[in-house]
């Protein structure tokens, strides 16, 4: 089946990207921030497989430590984000009232701001660097997510299990820890796949734009936008991070149109069926 | 019609005062002295002792706000830290720029969904249909950061029929616009496709039909309204999408708009700049979105009699 297939693929590049970016000092040939100027915009050549760039770093390395910066900032942002968003968004939707009222109006307003925007204000005032775009982009994402888990508290909320355990005499942490959370989880598992993709794009723009992580350190961001400052010399330069950003961001949302049918209870009860 | 656009208006406040109070607050939380920050730790006396009274910095925190909210109200934005000229000169400078790029892109996206939306939904599962959906996918999955120079080495270097970056040539918009035009094309086609699909198997259409109206009538006078009405609310939901797309677009072909003044601002830490290119931007987006609800009312009677 093709659809299989595109998933397979997808997951190969993730697996890949994640292992270059796990071994990345492992398999770079050369340090990521070692300057030869006199061997600027090479074409790939034996030393360097895919060149290397304005300042003569060779791009592999780069391309491979940069992994590791886009990588985990997206996995870091990404979990926060999902942190964030499940605490506030099943408190404020088992809790309703006065709680709900203002979290959600705080969710209009940050909902209210295009992409990465919210992201880009920020970083204007909290300065550059690996913490401040960490927080930038999970101050962005967990909207999406609390909106998700408050409408599942919400409609759990009057269930008999959770009025049986409040009934019981469960306090508020309980029922959301033990009974709500566990709900929740698998929706937002697939959120988070799809969701992945928007971060790593985001965090792609935010470096390419130099507002990201600052140089000397690598990120598929800031490479394609050096690329793109010298894209009549060295159309590489481009061509290497972009394809790398394209790659990992399909594979991102290929995930995530497959994930939320394998974690729905009729698929998987249909998988084992097979 | 009237008192859901009531509604609409007046929902649209809290949001603006959020957003106000967001940027405010975060221009109060600068760590450390934000006139050190502005001017630099060895800047003369008499700058410094200005600075902090146009920034109103010695008074009470209720007070700064109120003080900027009134200069707000005035169009008083302050002056630029780097060039020194009023925020306001600046954003006029920029905004047209932008503006022009943002719409050139959403009607090049228009017309190019339109005709796509509907030859796919004419045959589903055909040539033609197989064809729109792979340039879907291909236009979502493609960062405007990568199409950028894509279409650079394609139609500005290895055949050079545009400039390669700038406004002052009138080619220059082409590039630009096409590369924020895509993703948007993508999700209109693909939206329009589905809802024309989900519309062509609707009972209504098949009495129309059996009144003898021909396929295309039916379709003309029935089908196509209702299934305008989602890729108009995406249309909506996309033009703040539109924006940030455009300072990513207008860093790639260094288009002098909005994107490029907030970039350079948040460089040179100019806040001054940042914050009114910020308010700019996202009261554009607010802005865009109302006009896309009142658009839908407009178009859906039953949004109008609601």
């Amino acid at each position: 089946m093709p659809e299989r297939g595109r998933a397979r693929l997808a997951c190969t590049f993730l697996i890949l990207w994640t292992a270059g970016a796990l071994l990345a000092p492992l398999l770079a040939p050369a340090p990521y921030a070692t300057t030869d100027l006199s061997a600027r915009l090479q074409g790939p050549t034996w030393r360097h497989l895919l060149g290397t760039d304005d300042l003569g770093r060779d791009v592999l390395s780069r391309a491979l430590f940069g992994a590791r910066v886009s990588l985990a900032v997206t996995t870091i942002s990404l979990a926060l984000a999902l942190l964030l968003g499940t605490a506030v968004g099943l408190l404020s939707g088992y809790l309703a009232g006065t709680v709900d009222m203002i979290t959600g109006r705080v969710v209009d307003i940050l909902l209210a701001l295009p992409g990465i925007l919210l992201a880009i204000t920020l970083l204007a005032y909290v300065g550059r660097g690996l913490a401040p775009l960490v927080l930038a982009l999970s101050c962005t994402a967990w909207v999406g997510y609390a909106r998700v888990a408050r409408s599942l508290a919400l409609s759990l909320r009057e269930r008999e299990f959770v009025l049986a355990s409040r009934a019981a005499g469960a306090g508020t942490a309980h029922i959301v820890w033990r009974h709500l959370l566990p709900q929740a989880l698998p929706v937002l598992a697939a959120q988070a796949a799809a969701g992945g993709a928007g971060v790593l794009l985001s965090e792609a723009g935010l470096s390419f734009l130099g507002l990201g992580v600052q140089p000397p350190r690598p990120s598929w961001g800031e490479m394609l936008a050096t690329g793109c400052d010298v894209l009549l010399e060295a159309p590489h330069l481009a061509l290497v991070p972009g394809a790398l950003i394209f790659s990992a961001v399909w594979a991102l949302n290929v995930l995530g149109e497959e994930l939320p049918g394998d974690f729905a209870p009729e698929r998987s009860t249909r998988v084992v069926a097979l | 019609m009237r008192r859901y656009i009531l509604k609409r208006l007046i929902l649209f406040v809290p949001t603006l005062l959020g957003l106000l109070t967001l940027v405010f607050l975060l221009g109060r939380t600068l760590p450390g002295d934000p006139v050190d920050i502005m001017l630099g730790e060895n800047a003369a006396p008499e700058a410094r002792a200005a600075l902090r009274r146009a920034l109103r910095l010695d008074e009470p925190l209720l007070v700064q706000y109120g003080g900027y909210l009134g200069d707000l109200a005035r169009g008083h934005l302050g002056a630029s830290l780097r060039t020194g000229r009023p925020v306001s000169r600046e954003l006029a400078e920029a905004f047209p720029r932008t503006a022009e790029l943002g719409l050139a892109a959403l009607a090049l996206a228009c017309c190019a969904a339109l005709p796509m939306g509907l030859a796919a939904a004419r045959r589903p599962g055909g040539r033609v249909d197989l064809a729109v959906r792979a340039f879907t996918t291909a236009g979502l999955s493609l960062p405007s950061f990568f199409l950028g120079p894509l279409l650079l080495l394609g139609f500005a270097v290895l055949w050079p029929l545009f400039p390669v970056s700038g406004a002052d040539e009138p080619g220059s918009l082409v590039l630009p616009a096409v590369t924020l035009a895509v993703p948007l094309a993508a999700v209109m086609a693909r939206i329009l496709r589905a809802s024309l699909l989900a519309e062509l198997g609707k009972d209504y259409l098949q009495t129309a039909r059996m009144k003898g109206l021909s396929e295309v009538e039916a379709f003309r006078a029935h089908a196509l309204r209702n299934a305008l009405l989602p890729p108009l609310t995406v249309l909506g939901l996309q033009a703040g999408a539109v924006l940030t797309g455009a300072i990513l677009a207008e860093r790639i072909f260094r288009w002098p708009g909005m994107g490029t003044l907030v970039v350079t601002a948040i460089k040179s830490r100019d806040y001054p700049v940042v914050q009114g290119t910020v308010l700019t931007f996202a009261l554009t987006a607010l802005l865009a979105s109302l006009t896309a609800d009142l658009l839908y009312a407009w178009a859906d009677p039953r949004v109008r009699y609601a």
